[in-house]
């Protein structure tokens, strides 16, 4: 280097450097700072020129160090300029002396001098945040300084016979040797970037130059080198290299859209809104757009979209939807987060976006749109189902004429629909939401419920009915527990259906007594077809066998058996005549109803007594406080006439017949018990209820058909009353009881 | 015909029916001891000598029970029962003679182990030949269980 030019050594695409230099000598200054770029390397360096040995002194510090140092102590930039400043006087001195001496011949007070610098230049070099080597003509190592021996990681005594070459990485080791080599060959400056292999493993890349010396005959005697630490850099390098990798990977590989607009012209944001909209549509193209987002378009690749502009995908748009979508953007800064977007692709076909976008403004200007942009068509789709489904399901529970319900875990009730509320008698959903459910359920019913309620939890559905507590209205209601389980798998709440059955229960029982007093009548009818068959058959057989009796008679002449034929064939068609009467009474009660009435029942005594007529010697009671009651007058009539004829029939043999109709007190509430009493022949008590049966007759020597009782029951029975009898037993009379309930 | 009397015991509510009866066993000139009752339980009471007829010498065993089924008091089912299951008179022959051609008290009076089931005809003529039938087959062709057996130098048969 040295003897060299020093146009030659600073390379400065500007060339600014050997002018500046020029310019430093004509205008006599001494020392100066100057930046300078010395092999692509940012650098600062020092000028001194030192007239006194007529040479300029140059250092090269990398710019970095010198920056990093000035930050890191906060020392002002022009401070950092003096301490380069005072770094180059001594080290001009020991630099270029060599050189001063080889150019001028120089003296004996030069070689003191010599002496003295060399003493100042290993100081220097020491502390110098370089790494600086030297080496004798046979590459051996003669010198290094501190800061080399920390980058290659090795002890002063082992420099000496070190051969960097063996330290080189191996990736290096090829390539590196070979550059030494051809420099040294052309007397070159060697100047190189390799890694050096500590012996910890550890890899320094370093920037090295180095230089030969020659001895005073013009030989070279060695090699000095210089070399600094351009790891952190070459890591950096490498960081932004895979960084960059990193984000064409993202980019090229994301499922979102990825472009970037860039205006034609920047546009000045103070523009107004329209015409932003319109510069937004038209006045930017497309500048880089990932595959992923052209085929958003229906393209096949980002290049076929370059250069595109907005308005040409909104061509197919609802203009409008572009309009607001452009003017949000606008309004928020130039920034889009999360916005749907409907539009069409390039073949028509609707699609659904989610757009996220940033405008980058620049001294007042939008100059750019980067954005991202996901495909949520489905997903959109999918949702709207999901709703039209849900509309569905809810217009459904809420019109639905039943009582839809959700009750949570603990039982309480979360949800009703109208139907459900008008149910309830409630106007308001939250009337009832969170109102425990088992406790509207009857105590008689609460457990089994809960028995239920806890099945359904772990999962079960049940069905039931329950009567609904007192508090409550006490009605009868049918209803579900139908467990909804989450995607987990968990019950998470429970859903029910719930119906008032009250009347559905009510008509079930009314039917079932319906039921019941249709067989009743059922087995009414049989045992009256059956005795009707067999009692009107009984006259009939009579009739018959008299009449050919009469025949025989008539032609023996035997006057005396056919007056007796003819008594016994009349007394058939009496008793058979009596049957039909009767039959037909009982067939109208229940068929024929008359209007209910007051009936003061002493009037309707008195009347019944002038028909029945007992003899004059039958002492008739009638208690004068007989109550007046709402019935059917003429029916009533019918039963009291019954009554007292069989008391005034059964008390014929008596010697003093005593016939009395009374009431008893009515206890609270209760309907009067009126009561038709004689003390007659009595019955046994094990007939008390069969004599109320049709055609029962417990003395076949009494006149009567056996169906006066059975009337009476049954009109007793078709006011809601009763009757019966009560005896002592043959011989002690009998009593007649009944009450007329609500006819 | 010949013979030491049948005891007959007619149990009918209908005075007419009853007469009737009599009548066609007299017209066939079946000379027996008939005895009536109108209801079950004067019929039971005879049978057992019981209440009105202790007198077992007035009131005999009968021969045969000729039972009407619609009876006051106790009706002639339950009479057929009592009799079927008296070790007593279980061997009496029970015929029921009714106005009734129901198929339950047919088959109920059979289940009671009645002898023979007859219904009453309404033609006189008929309800005469039943009478006289009646008459043939029980208290002549008819052979009664040896305990009840009347003292009778022959079967009817061998008359001829």
């Amino acid at each position: 280097m040295v003897g060299t030019d020093v146009s030659q050594v600073v390379v400065d695409p500007a060339a600014k450097t050997p002018r500046r230099v020029e310019q430093l000598l004509a205008s006599g200054q001494d020392l100066a700072t100057l930046n300078t770029n010395f092999r692509g390397l940012q650098q600062l360096a020092g000028y001194a020129h030192m007239p006194s040995i007529e040479s300029l002194v140059v250092v090269h510090v990398p710019a970095k160090l010198v920056e990093a140092n000035i930050r890191n102590t906060a020392i002002p930039w022009a401070i950092g300029l003096a301490l380069i400043a005072g770094l180059l006087i001594p080290l001009s001195v020991g630099l270029l002396h060599h050189s001063y001496v080889q150019a001028h011949q120089s003296s004996t007070i030069a070689t003191a001098k010599l002496s003295d610098s060399e003493e100042r230049f290993r100081g220097l070099c020491t502390h110098v945040p370089a790494g600086i080597v030297m080496c004798d003509a046979d590459g051996g190592c003669t010198y290094a300084n501190d800061y080399c021996l920390d980058l290659m990681g090795i002890a002063i005594d082992d420099v000496f016979g070190w051969s960097w070459v063996e330290r080189l990485h191996p990736e290096d080791r090829d390539r590196v040797p070979g550059e030494w080599r051809a420099a040294v060959k052309d007397c070159d400056v060697f100047i190189s970037e390799f890694r050096f292999v500590r012996p910890n493993g550890d890899v320094k890349w370093v920037f090295a130059r180095a230089t030969a010396l020659f001895d005073s005959d013009g030989n070279v005697s060695g090699h000095v080198g210089s070399f600094i630490d351009v790891t952190l850099q070459k890591q950096a390098e490498i960081t932004l290299r895979q960084n960059e990798e990193r984000n064409r990977g993202f980019i090229e590989n994301s499922s979102q859209g990825i472009y970037l607009c860039e205006f034609d012209e920047p546009m000045p944001i103070d523009l107004p809104e329209d015409e932003q909209i319109v510069a937004l549509s038209t006045g930017c193209h497309f500048a880089f757009c990932n595959d992923v987002f052209a085929r958003m378009y229906g393209f096949e690749s980002g290049e076929e979209m370059l250069g595109m502009r907005a308005i040409e995908l909104y061509q197919t748009h609802d203009n409008e939807a572009n309009v607001e979508f452009l003017q949000s953007m606008i309004r928020n800064g130039y920034q889009v987060i999360d916005e749907i977007s409907e539009e069409f692709d390039r073949h028509g076909q609707r699609v659904v976006f989610a757009n996220n976008c940033l405008g980058i403004v620049e001294d007042g200007y939008l100059t750019r749109v980067w954005g991202t942009q996901l495909d949520v068509t489905d997903r959109v789709q999918a949702e709207r189902a999901v709703q039209a489904s849900e509309e569905r399901f809810r217009t459904l529970v809420s019109s639905a004429p039943l009582c839809i319900h959700e009750i949570d875990l603990e039982g309480r009730l979360q949800s009703m629909n109208i139907a459900g509320l008008k149910m309830m008698g409630m106007d308001q959903e939250n009337d009832v939401v969170g109102a425990d459910y088992l406790g509207a359920v009857c105590e008689a019913d609460r457990d089994r419920i809960a028995a239920l309620f806890d099945e359904a939890r772990e999962g079960t559905a049940s069905e039931f009915e329950f009567t609904a507590s007192q508090d409550a209205g006490a009605r009868s209601f049918s209803s579900s527990f139908i467990p909804i389980v989450a995607p987990d798998g968990q019950v998470e709440r429970l859903m029910g259906i719930t119906e008032d059955i009250t009347d559905r229960k009510l008509a079930e029982t009314e039917r079932e007594n319906l039921i019941t007093e249709l067989g009743q009548k059922n087995a009414e009818l049989e045992r009256f077809t059956y005795t009707v068959s067999h009692d009107l058959k009984s006259p009939l057989v009579t009739i018959g066998g008299f009449l050919g009796m009469l025949e025989r008679d008539l032609a023996e002449q035997n006057l005396d058996t056919v007056h007796e034929d003819i008594r016994e064939i009349a007394g058939a068609a009496d008793v058979m005549k009596q049957l039909l009467d009767q039959l037909l009474d009982l067939s109208r009660i229940g068929r024929v109803v008359n209007p209910a009435e007051d009936v003061p029942f002493g009037e309707l005594v008195s009347s019944v007594l002038q028909i029945v007529s007992p003899a004059s010697h039958v002492r008739v009671v009638v208690n004068p406080d007989l109550p007046t009651l709402r019935c059917d007058r003429i029916r009533m009539r019918e039963v009291l006439q019954n009554l007292l004829s069989n008391a005034v029939k059964f008390t014929q043999s008596h010697s003093d017949p005593c016939i009395e109709v009374g009431v008893q007190k009515p206890q609270d509430g209760e309907a009067p018990v009126l009561f038709v009493r004689d003390n007659g022949i009595g019955i046994d008590p094990q007939y008390s209820e069969r004599i109320f049966d049709l055609f029962e007759q417990l003395d076949s020597s009494m006149e009567g058909t056996g169906i006066g009782l059975t009337l009476c029951r049954r009109i007793v029975e078709n006011h809601g009353g009763r009757i019966w009898v009560q005896s002592a037993g043959p011989g002690t009379g009998c009593t007649f009881f009944f009450t007329v309930g609500a006819c | 015909m010949e013979g030491k009397p049948l005891v007959i015991l007619l149990a009918e509510d209908n005075p007419s029916h009853t007469r009737l009866v009599m009548r066609g066993l007299e017209q066939n000139h079946f000379s027996n001891q008939v005895f009536c009752v109108s209801d079950g339980e004067q019929a039971l009471d005879f049978l057992h000598h019981r209440g009105d007829y202790t007198d077992a010498a007035r009131y005999p065993r009968p021969d045969l029970l000729l039972l009407d089924l619609r009876l006051p008091r106790v009706d002639g089912l339950e009479v057929l029962k009592q009799v079927k299951s008296s070790s007593e008179l279980q061997t009496l022959p029970v015929v029921i003679l009714t106005t009734s051609e129901a198929e339950s008290d047919i088959s109920r009076a059979y289940e009671l182990k009645a002898n023979s089931y007859l219904v009453k005809p309404i033609d006189f003529d008929r309800f005469s030949d039943l009478i006289r039938d009646l008459g043939f087959y029980w208290l002549a062709w008819n052979q009664p269980p040896f305990r009840n057996r009347p003292l009778r130098s022959e079967p009817l048969c061998d008359e001829t």
